[in-house]
């Protein structure tokens, strides 16, 4: 069918056919170029995969010779350096860099890090802080925080109130990964909330000990920003941090469920002997049961005598779950043999106790 | 527009606009499944997952997974979840009572031991038999929980009351979840910051057949080798990447996947955990759960995580993936019916105005709405109106649809890629295009089944037959699947399917050879047994075979395509239409029997109450009738079973059989040629319901008829005047030509015409063929003008009164039918009434038969005189056995007539129907009338054999002797009045009497026509050929010219008016309507059409098949002509202005 056919045809169309036809003729189009997208995508990576093999040989290599190679510069292949032109390998070699600089430490880490400072990635990565997208530049963020370049600190501060929460959640991440707790005054006076999922970032970039650095806890504990709180307490959990003891007490006085009981929680690392008359009678101006049971778990590890009476009376709670708390507790305070209680055969508490022992044994 | 045009209209109408929401809303999903799936790629590839595993603060979770009759794949499945990575995790497998030794492996594999462990059952389910735990601390992370059964719901209860985490991730056991699903899935729970809760999370389910899988693990993907598996393949990656990626990205998430999904616990217990009510428990809880929080107004949020995180076997067979899919059907039903009250609830936002709407219309309602299509899209096609635009609708949908799939093909390779290789997403591409026309119509018939299984309240889930992964050689497993390719299977079910086919089939053909037996034998013993008994066997039984291979051949397609979905089904289809054609048959061939000719279109005429009144008025209609077929139908029933079972056909004989079926009927073979035979021979070999099912698919879907402007001109000598909007009006040129054989008086005669029921030309007066039954009309004849090749217009009495007293079109379906509707005429009965003609009607039956007295009161009747108005004293004809009588015998109609018109000055037209001629063919004097009936045998000088065959209809031929009696008396009595004189008799049949065999086509319609007066000067006879059409003509213009009566010049008369021409000739041309749905004769000249069949009328009246194409040309012409002018008149033309109407309707009662 010539043109000149094909032009009579669609001359001659109603309009209803004229739409379906253009429709159709559109769909048909989307799906032409799927098609050869399709076909040629996959094609294009596997046709990457030689360079690809070749530069994680290098990168290998390097980290093989990395104790000769601390100190020195290391020698660029020209192919390397040839690739290096392309964003794709680029993005590749950086990708590389940074999954082996996450599980190495040591002189392989420093000789990755002299790696892409050399390979100029550093530039790369700050470039990216100036893209328009925030995958980008958390992209560029997390890659400059990975391979320690402390100089770029100044271009993260600026983003920790950025209105992006991956955004300024990384650029903290980055705060602090580059400096330590000194990089946690910055929460201070956050005005937006910690996510857990940052906190855990948070937590997992900080280094395994406080020593004296850890300054300014306190003020968190009483911040008004509910999510800066509990991140304080869970810091004075994982660094155990006794001094704030009373600080983390009044805490089981707060507003927020959340805020009192994680410092129950934390109380659990920092308790002294009147921890668990604090908690015992929080645990009775509270009605909430999830509360109750932290309370009661926590309770495990600083029972004593004069708590006997409350865990007793807790054991014949109507709810069962309080019932189960309260005898784990009794029965790992040894204070007590529960089989000898006068109910001890009836139903529930049977079963309870069977059930508490057969965990201890 | 008739109302089937109305509805077709509105159906294609909220079907496209249907069609244009859908399209809008894929892409409006595509956009936002787009903008979804990007927000998670950036913020994933941005994440640390392995943060999670490791820290003491990530959320604590418990995996429940139910187990039943899993034993041979469990402790794989169990290993696989055990090895997952994270820290905070528990275990618990529910077995829900198995019958096998799942439990006694898991104890076996994992040294569990029966641990003391107290439930609490915050959500009631059914007992615990026992909690098992693992003596060895690697495994300590593993809670076994055995109870009784109680289904997927009361497990996953059950596993809630026992789990002591926060969060619950509720699997399907034989799930493959990937290293870092449970990272992925319990991140946006550690996300939220804004107040907003997370309450679930599912993931992507993917399928997992054709895939190799290590020790639990996914080792490689691959595409599905299977083709059903790898259409579900498509079907999840539209579903879960772009559907549900969409629905979440508005928090508008109604569904998790059973197999896969994440909740918060304490959520889970507060709404009372999942509901062991409704087959669609995991859809019931997310949306009970949304529900909960949005009653409280507590923000909140269902996510959805594209990845792939959880692979699952798909069902490979149609059986096992029919029950999977009608379960979803009743799954969604019940939930949206549960939660009803959410929809277009503003309190619900987004869920109740948009999910739960969209939800109920385009993932319930869509099936069937569907289905509704296709059948309109069937009669449409048949139809022919509009069809093009639905064809252009349907291959838009379609290719949208692949479209679709093309782009979640792109989706899928542009994100998560999981189908490298360039052959998988061609295959991919291929499974999209065959989608639409082999797997979509099977999932609209599971939703159609799963529909009809919620209205029988069935509420299992079927029997969901797993293969499993099983190992290999090398320690590897891949998903089980069948060895055979493809297109083998096609082929074998193919081949299995026509050789059930095809067995049913000779079943058939046994039944049918039977039947026609049955038929020849019956009708041969009530009546005769034609002469040449083998010819006509013979052809009989070749009509039936070409009806057999007509029906099989149609019943092949619909067989082939139900056997796909199932063979037993398709076998019970087609035995049971093979039943109910028998059952038709019987029912069909007893109809003849009795009335002699086929039941066509016609049954679609008459009202029920006529119908049954016929019926039973025949007294053919009896328990011993109702038994026989039903005995007869059962009979058939159990033939069918017994014989196809028994029948091996050669599956390859049976593929290639219902090409000879095509070919047979392409060829045009119609049958054994055969000598020119009687009519009644030719209805006698006719198939009765090949018969029946073809004329009521012309009557239904009558074939386009050209436009009156378009169509060839046939004169037919009449001046129309305006045919656009009268027509056939036309000026009146009607010759008087009766004048010449009267001797008028001064006063305007009275006129009395007497229409005989069945009075055919067959058996009445000197030269019938059949015999003159008739001495005194015989008699009469011969003192009267006569034309004895004279035709009435219709097959049946519906036609008489208009065309004799109207000369008036035949509308739709006889112009009485149209009842209050019948559009304004004059008649004879109303111009002699404007001329002071004193009218009435006399009628033994009721009047309102045929919606006679409606055409009366119309026409301004002075009197009706019927069954309603006898006084006491007068005689009814003998009742049948059924109790019914038609009503007063003729004798008794003309004893009333004689007592009741009193003689005036004003002259009289009278009109005398009769009936005691009519089926059951019952009279008074039964006995007396038998005497005479050997009698006039004898005085016709018949030999034995005619006596014989004249015997098999004595209730007949009995009839007719008394009803020419009657006329005798009618006439003695009538000549003792003073205005005899005065008085011009007419006596014609209404039609032939069909209960005795006819000779040809057109001696339905032969019977005469007497003009008798004691005016008259002379008598003739004619051969020209006349019909009732021409009576009323040639009678007003007679009075016109002789008692100057007011009459119209232009008129709306069929007839010209009767010719009085000696020779036999015909020089007019009129249509004849058989009866009130079959108008296929027309009469022109020296021919006869029949439908497509061409007969030469012979001098006697007798006629020949003949074959002239040019004459049946002229003759369909005329036809056509005849009929457009009918269907304007249908379709609300006038037959008269107004104007002319008026004028001469008489408007005093």
């Amino acid at each position: 069918m010539g043109g000149g056919e094909l032009y009579a045809i669609l001359k001659n169309l109603s309009l209803l056919e004229g739409l379906f036809f253009t429709c159709f003729a559109c769909l048909l189009l989307g799906v032409t170029f799927t098609f050869f997208y399709l076909l040629t995508v996959n094609w294009h990576h596997r046709r990457k995969k030689q360079q690809r093999d070749f530069i994680e040989e290098f990168i290998c290599n390097v980290i093989l010779e990395s104790d000769e190679l601390a100190d020195t510069d290391i020698s660029i292949p020209p192919a390397i350096s040839e690739l290096l032109t392309h964003n794709y390998y680029k993005e590749f070699i950086l990708n590389e860099l940074l999954i082996a600089k996450k599980n190495l430490q040591g002189s392989a880490g420093h000789v990755l890090k002299s790696l892409y400072e050399q390979l100029s990635l550093n530039n790369y990565s700050q470039s990216k802080l100036k893209k328009h997208g925030w995958h980008h530049k958390v992209k560029g963020i997390q890659e400059l925080a990975e391979m320690e370049q402390v100089s770029a600190l100044h271009q993260l501060y600026p983003l920790i109130n950025s209105k992006n929460e991956a955004l300024r959640g990384a650029a903290l991440s980055a705060i602090v990964k580059l400096s330590g707790f000194e990089g946690l005054k910055f929460i201070e006076n956050l005005s937006y909330p910690l996510s857990e999922w940052l906190q855990i970032n948070l937590l997992n970039d900080l280094p395994k000990h406080a020593g004296n650095h850890l300054k300014g806890i306190e003020k968190w504990l009483l911040s008004s920003n509910t999510s800066v709180v509990v991140f304080a307490l869970k810091l004075t959990r994982v660094y155990q941090l006794f001094e704030l003891y009373q600080q983390v007490s009044d805490c089981l006085k707060h507003k927020e469920e959340i805020v009192r009981i994680e410092a129950v929680r934390s109380l659990q690392f920092i308790y002294n002997e009147s921890t668990p008359s604090s908690l015992i009678q929080s645990y009775h101006n509270q009605e909430n049961k999830r509360y109750q049971l932290i309370v009661l778990s926590a309770l495990t590890e600083m029972v004593t005598n004069e708590d006997i009476p409350f865990l007793l009376s807790e054991f014949k709670a109507s709810d069962d779950d309080i019932k189960l708390a309260a005898g784990r507790t009794l029965l790992k305070s040894n204070e007590i043999d529960l089989e000898s209680l006068s109910y001890s055969n009836l139903h529930p508490w049977s079963s309870i106790i069977k059930q508490i022992k057969s965990e201890v044994a | 527009m008739i109302v089937v045009d109305w509805v077709l209209y509105i159906i294609g109408w909220g079907l496209l606009l249907y069609a244009i929401f859908l399209f809008a809303s894929y892409f409006f999903i595509a956009y936002c499944s787009i903008a979804g799936i990007k927000s998670y790629l950036r913020k994933r590839s941005v994440t640390d997952y392995r943060l999670i595993a490791t820290s003491d603060m990530a959320p604590r979770v418990s995996i429940l997974a139910p187990a039943y009759n899993e034993g041979a794949t469990i402790v794989e499945n169990v290993r696989s979840l055990l090895s997952i990575h994270y820290n905070n995790l528990e275990l618990v497998v529910i077995n829900d009572g198995s019958k096998d030794d799942s439990l006694q492996k898991l104890i076996d594999t994992y040294d569990l031991y029966k641990a003391e462990h107290y439930v609490q059952e915050k959500i009631k389910a059914k007992n615990v038999r026992g909690i098992y735990k693992s003596r060895n601390p690697v495994y300590h992370k593993l809670i076994v929980v055995d109870k009784e059964n109680g289904g997927k719901a009361d497990a996953l209860n059950v596993g809630v009351n026992v789990s002591s985490n926060d969060y619950i991730l509720c699997i399907d056991v034989d799930c493959i979840l990937v290293q870092d699903t449970l990272l992925k899935i319990i991140k946006p729970f550690l996300e939220s910051s804004n107040g907003e809760r997370i309450i679930a999370s599912g993931g992507a389910v993917r399928i997992a057949n054709s895939c190799e899988i290590e020790n639990g693990r996914l080792k490689k993907v691959n595409l599905p080798r299977n083709f059903l598996a790898r259409i579900q393949s498509l079907e999840y990656i539209r579903a879960f990447l772009l559907g549900r990626m969409a629905w979440s990205h508005i928090n508008g998430l109604l569904l998790v996947s059973g197999a896969f999904g994440i909740f918060d616990k304490e959520i889970v217990i507060k709404c009372g955990g999942y509901n062991h009510n409704t087959v669609g428990e995991d859809m019931e809880l997310i949306v009970r759960m949304r529900r909960y929080m949005m009653d409280r107004k507590l923000p909140h949020r269902v996510i959805y995580i594209p990845d792939p995180l959880c692979w699952t076997e798909a069902p490979e067979s149609y059986e096992i993936l029919g029950r999977q899919r009608n379960r979803w059907t009743r799954g969604t039903m019940e939930v949206l019916w549960t939660h009803r009250r959410m929809f277009f609830n503003h309190r619900y936002g987004i869920l109740g105005l948009l999910s739960l709407p969209f939800w109920f219309l385009y993932e319930y309602f869509a099936p069937i709405l569907e289905t509704i299509g296709w059948i309109t899209f069937g009669i449409i096609a048949i139809k022919g109106d509009f069809l093009m635009y639905y064809v252009y609708l349907i291959a838009f949908v379609i290719f949208f649809n692949f479209t679709f799939s093309v782009f979640a093909i792109l989706m899928e390779v542009a994100t998560f890629n999981q189908y490298k290789k360039p052959s998988e997403v061609l295959k991919l591409i291929g499974t999209a295009a065959a989608e639409p026309f082999v797997y979509h119509p099977f999932t609209v018939w599971s939703a159609l089944k799963g529909n009809i299984d919620l209205i029988r309240r069935k509420n299992s889930w079927g029997e969901m037959t797993r293969k499993g992964f099983v190992a290999n050689s090398n320690g590897q497993s891949a998903a089980t699947e069948p060895k055979i390719p493809i297109f083998k299977q096609l082929i074998q079910q193919l081949t299995t399917a026509f050789s059930v086919f095809a067995a049913i089939s000779l079943a058939w053909l046994l039944i049918i050879i039977g039947l026609s037996s049955y038929e020849f034998i019956l009708d041969g013993l009530r009546h005769q047994f034609p002469e040449r008994m083998m010819d006509v066997g013979a052809q009989k039984l070749f009509s039936d075979l070409l009806f057999w291979l007509k029906g099989t051949l149609c019943m092949c397609l619909p067989f082939t395509l139900i056997s796909f979905l199932s063979l037993k089904l398709a076998r019970t289809f087609y035995i049971a239409v093979v039943t109910l054609l028998s059952l038709g048959q019987l029912i069909l061939t007893n109809y003849f029997i009795t009335a002699l000719s086929p039941l066509g279109a016609d049954l679609y005429g008459y009202a029920l109450i006529d119908i049954k009144q016929t019926l039973v008025a025949s007294g053919s209609v009896n328990i011993q009738m109702i038994v026989t077929i039903l005995a007869g139908t059962f009979v058939a029933w159990l033939l069918l079973q017994a014989i196809s079972a028994r029948i091996k056909v050669n599956r390859w004989v049976a593929a290639v059989a219902p090409l000879l079926s095509l070919g047979v009927l392409f060829s045009g073979f119609s049958g054994i040629k055969h000598a020119p035979q009687l009519e009644y021979i030719s209805n006698l070999t006719l198939n009765k319901t090949g018969y029946f099912i073809g004329e009521s698919v012309s009557h239904f879907l009558p074939a386009k008829e050209t436009d009156i402007l378009n169509a060839k001109k046939v004169p037919d000598n009449f001046s129309y005047v305006n045919e656009q909007q009268y027509p056939f009006l036309h000026v009146d040129s009607t010759a008087d030509v009766l004048t010449p054989f009267f001797n008028l008086k001064s006063e305007k005669p009275n006129v009395v015409i007497l229409l005989v029921e069945g009075l055919g030309r067959a058996y009445t007066n000197e030269g019938a063929y059949l015999g003159n039954f008739t001495p005194f009309i015989d008699s009469l004849s011969k003192q009267s003008l006569y034309w004895e090749n004279f035709l009435s217009t219709g097959g049946r009495t519906f036609a008489v009164l208009p065309s004799v007293l109207g000369s008036l079109p035949f509308l739709e379906k006889g112009f009485l039918e149209a009842g209050e509707k019948m559009p304004e005429h004059l008649s004879l009965l109303s111009l002699l009434k404007l001329n002071d003609y004193q009218t009435s009607f006399y009628y033994g039956g009721y009047s309102h038969f045929d919606n006679m007295n409606t055409f009366l009161r119309k026409n301004n009747i002075d009197e009706i005189h019927d069954m309603g108005t006898f006084p006491e004293g007068y005689t009814w004809l003998p009742k049948n056995s059924e109790g019914f009588s038609w009503g007063y015998n003729d004798k008794e109609l003309y004893r009333l007539y004689l007592n009741t018109k009193k003689e005036t000055t004003k002259p009289q037209l009278s009109v005398l129907l009769t009936i005691s001629s009519h089926s059951p063919f019952l009279i008074n004097e039964q006995e007396t009338y038998n005497q005479r009936f050997e009698q006039r045998l004898t005085e016709l000088q018949f030999d034995e054999k005619s006596k014989k065959e004249h015997r098999n209809y004595k209730a007949q031929y009995t009839s007719i002797l008394y009803t020419d009696d009657a006329i005798k008396g009618f006439f003695e009595g009538y000549a003792k009045r003073a205005d005899f004189n005065n008085t011009i008799f007419l006596i014609t049949g209404d039609h032939r009497m069909s209960e005795i065999p006819q000779s040809t086509t057109i001696d339905r319609f032969h019977v005469p026509l007497i003009i008798y007066s004691p005016l008259l000067k002379r008598s003739a006879k004619f051969d020209a050929v006349s019909t009732h059409f021409d009576i009323t003509p040639s009678l007003l213009a007679f009075l016109a010219e002789n008692y100057s009566i007011k009459k119209p010049s232009l008129v709306s008369w069929i007839g010209k008016g009767l010719d009085t021409t000696r020779q036999q000739r015909n020089n007019h041309a009129y249509p004849i309507m058989f009866t009130k749905n079959t108008l296929y004769d027309f009469v022109a000249g020296d021919y006869h059409l029949n439908k497509n069949t061409l007969f030469k009328v012979l001098p006697d009246m007798n006629e020949v098949e003949v074959e002239n194409q040019h004459i049946t040309s002229q003759l369909k012409s005329g036809f056509n002509q005849f009929k457009m002018r009918n269907n304007r008149v249908i379709n609300g033309a006038k037959l008269l202005p107004d104007s002319i109407y008026n004028a001469y309707f008489p408007t005093k009662k």
